[in-house]
């Protein structure tokens, strides 16, 4: 069963590869505080959406863990996993059904 | 997308106005200075006759091919206005499978109507010299099943996976570097286990694998094959490899499943001093800067010392696997050329003929000695729509003897040839070996009776007999029939045109600054000795 730190992990891998193909001033920040929508977003929702994408196929290929953030059940809201990459992750633990560490 | 001059800082057209895009060129987006445009465009959107096709409409081909001619000489129009145009062909959506015998079906087929839509826009887009169709098959083929993402697509409406995205910028990469003259022109290659599999001073020719019954054996003759496709576009091979050089040499004539023979090789160090001082020496034998230089070794130790000695050089990482070296070689996408001529398909010959000359050289007393003995002629046109496409390769492709490194595509080069006191002249050069072709280009400005050079340019195959004395006469000649009073040369530096700062410093032209050299046209400019020069007249009336 993966941590919470393989989620995060996985996610920040999403990350980098979202931003190889992204200019330098709308890469994402490796970081948990990192807005995925809102005033403080850097990225686009052209960006989201592949980066939701890049997510379900990173924890898929890293930890063997289907999960669905696009097509699947509505995502909750307050928190929303859209806030943050720190929400994002927090709610992918929570779908994986793991343990914190 | 728009691919902003020198940086490809992109600029991305309004979504979905591709034809209001390309026809107005007042558009946001073509108002900052724009080095070439990427038109990317998936037939169904774009074509609606086409669209009604794959909706199960019966539509006329031909009604869809006159939409395609509109959007043909749309694109042709963005040409005159960018410098460089990218164009992608169509490809059938890879999240439709289709019918395999219905959708190929002429006349009722969607597939069956892209091939003659992809056949129109090639035929139509050759028409530019500066318009380039790119095969996104590629791209779709290298994605594989990643090729489309339902959910990007509900979601996005991204119509490919990022695969698909990562291989067309490879190729968008790869195409513009070679259209800006950054095209690999040597690959210099081990022999034991890269040409062939075994150490041939071990085992003897008769025993190395090449060839026959064996997989391993067919992966080296077919990787040899490649090499020898590429050698007739114009790449040219060479060998650095640590053997005694008889024995290589036996092998490469004796063994009767080289695809490769000597002849094929335009120079070669096999000896066992280091392979990097070897590169160096071999590279600087052909005259070539080493960023045209590919090395390919199956030894990571040997790639590790070069690539460490020579960062410009490119060492590909390359396979354990000896069925992958075709392939692999394949995928380097760094030997890519917006066409072929006949000097490219003779480069090899020519370099041939460069090693008997060189053998000449040894044995000749002077410089003046030498060219006399070669029976030098070259051949002085004007830029003409004959010698235009050759031409513009050899502006685009020449680094080293190179005044400014000004780029221009065909299309360009003629506008500016064509405008009252600019001139431009092709130098072809022949002699007793054989033709090295159009390998020079020249071209002055006129401008308050001073005839300033903006381009003064020769291949390296030819530097050093006398060539380079010939356009200058050649330029002084015509600036002393237009009654200018000097002539001017304005080196840009760059980091591969030293060659050029030195013939200039050498050139009898007096210095004035660092970069700037004149000739006081008062003063008579007298041909080289030993060089027939031919003005084509003919060829100037054109």
């Amino acid at each position: 069963m993966a941590n919470r730190t393989q989620v995060a992990n996985a996610i920040f891998a999403a990350v980098e590869e979202l931003n190889e193909m992204l200019p330098e001033d709308e890469q994402l920040a490796r970081d948990e505080s990192a807005a995925l929508t809102g005033d403080n977003a850097v990225i686009k929702s052209l960006s989201l959406a592949n980066l939701m994408v890049g997510i379900e196929e990173q924890v898929d290929e890293v930890l063997g863990e289907s999960v669905s953030l696009i097509g699947g059940d509505p995502l909750p809201e307050n928190p929303s996993p859209l806030e943050t990459l720190g929400t994002m992750i927090d709610y992918v633990v929570q779908l994986v059904g793991s343990e914190s560490s | 997308m728009l691919l902003a001059k020198q940086s490809l800082d992109p600029v991305v057209a309004p979504f979905g106005q591709v034809m209001q895009t390309l026809l107005d060129a007042q558009a946001e987006c073509w108002q900052k200075s724009c080095g070439s445009a990427f038109v990317w465009t998936r037939a169904e959107d774009l074509f609606e006759t086409f669209g009604r096709l794959m909706g199960g409409d019966p539509v006329d081909i031909d009604s869809i091919l006159n939409e395609v001619d509109v959007f043909c000489d749309a694109v042709l129009g963005l040409g005159d206005r960018v410098p460089l145009v990218l164009v992608s062909s169509w490809v059938w959506p890879p999240e439709r499978q289709g019918d395999a015998i219905l959708s190929a079906r002429a006349g009722v087929g969607g597939a069956a109507a892209l091939f003659e839509m992809n056949a129109l826009l090639a035929k139509r887009l050759a028409e530019a010299g500066n318009v380039y169709l790119l095969d996104a098959q590629r791209w779709i083929g290298r994605a594989g099943d990643q090729a489309f993402n339902p959910k990007l697509w509900y979601m996005a409406k991204v119509p490919y996976g990022k695969a698909v995205f990562k291989a067309a910028a490879q190729d968008l990469v790869d195409a513009t570097s070679t259209l800006h003259g950054g095209a690999r022109k040597l690959i210099i290659l081990d022999l034991d286990d890269t040409l062939w599999g075994g150490i041939v001073g071990e085992v003897g020719w008769e025993n190395v694998k090449l060839g026959g019954h064996d997989p391993v054996g067919e992966a080296f003759v077919d990787f040899q094959r490649q090499l020898k496709v590429l050698t007739r576009r114009g790449i040219i091979l060479g060998i650095v490899s640590k053997n005694e050089e008889p024995t290589a040499l036996d092998a490469i004539e004796q063994h009767p499943e080289m695809v490769l023979r000597k002849e094929d090789f335009a120079g070669w160090r096999i000896n066992w001093t280091d392979k990097a001082q070897n590169v160096i020496e071999l590279t600087e034998e052909l005259n070539l800067g080493f960023q045209s230089v590919v090395f390919i070794d199956d030894n990571p130790a040997e790639r590790l010392r070069v690539a460490e000695a020579l960062p410009d050089v490119l060492v590909p990482d390359w396979p354990k696997d000896k069925l992958l070296y075709a392939s692999t070689l394949l995928g380097l996408g760094c030997f890519d050329s917006a066409g072929v001529s006949d000097e490219d398909r003779k480069r090899t010959d020519m370099y041939g003929a460069e090693r008997q000359r060189r053998d000449g050289q040894q044995s000749a007393r002077s410089l003046d000695d030498w060219v006399a003995s070669l029976g030098l002629t070259v051949t002085v046109e004007r830029l003409n729509e004959g010698n235009l496409p050759r031409a513009a390769q050899l502006l685009n492709k020449t680094n080293q003897m190179n005044l400014t490194t000004r780029r221009m595509t065909e299309a360009e080069l003629w506008t500016w040839s064509q405008t009252p006191g600019n001139a431009v002249w092709s130098f072809r050069v022949d002699d007793r070996f054989g033709g090295a072709g159009l390998t020079g280009l020249a071209a002055i400005e006129l401008r308050d009776g001073v005839a300033h050079v903006t381009d003064y340019l020769l291949s390296c195959r030819v530097m050093g007999r006398r060539v380079e004395e010939t356009m200058l006469h050649t330029i002084i000649t015509h600036a002393q029939a237009e009654s200018a009073t000097e002539v001017v040369f304005e080196l840009l530096p760059t980091a591969k045109n030293a060659p050029c700062l030195r013939w200039l410093q050498g050139s009898g032209l007096t210095a004035r600054g660092e970069h700037e050299f004149v000739w006081d046209v008062a003063e008579e400019s007298e041909a080289p000795k030993h060089v027939i020069i031919v003005v084509d007249d003919a060829a100037a009336n054109e």
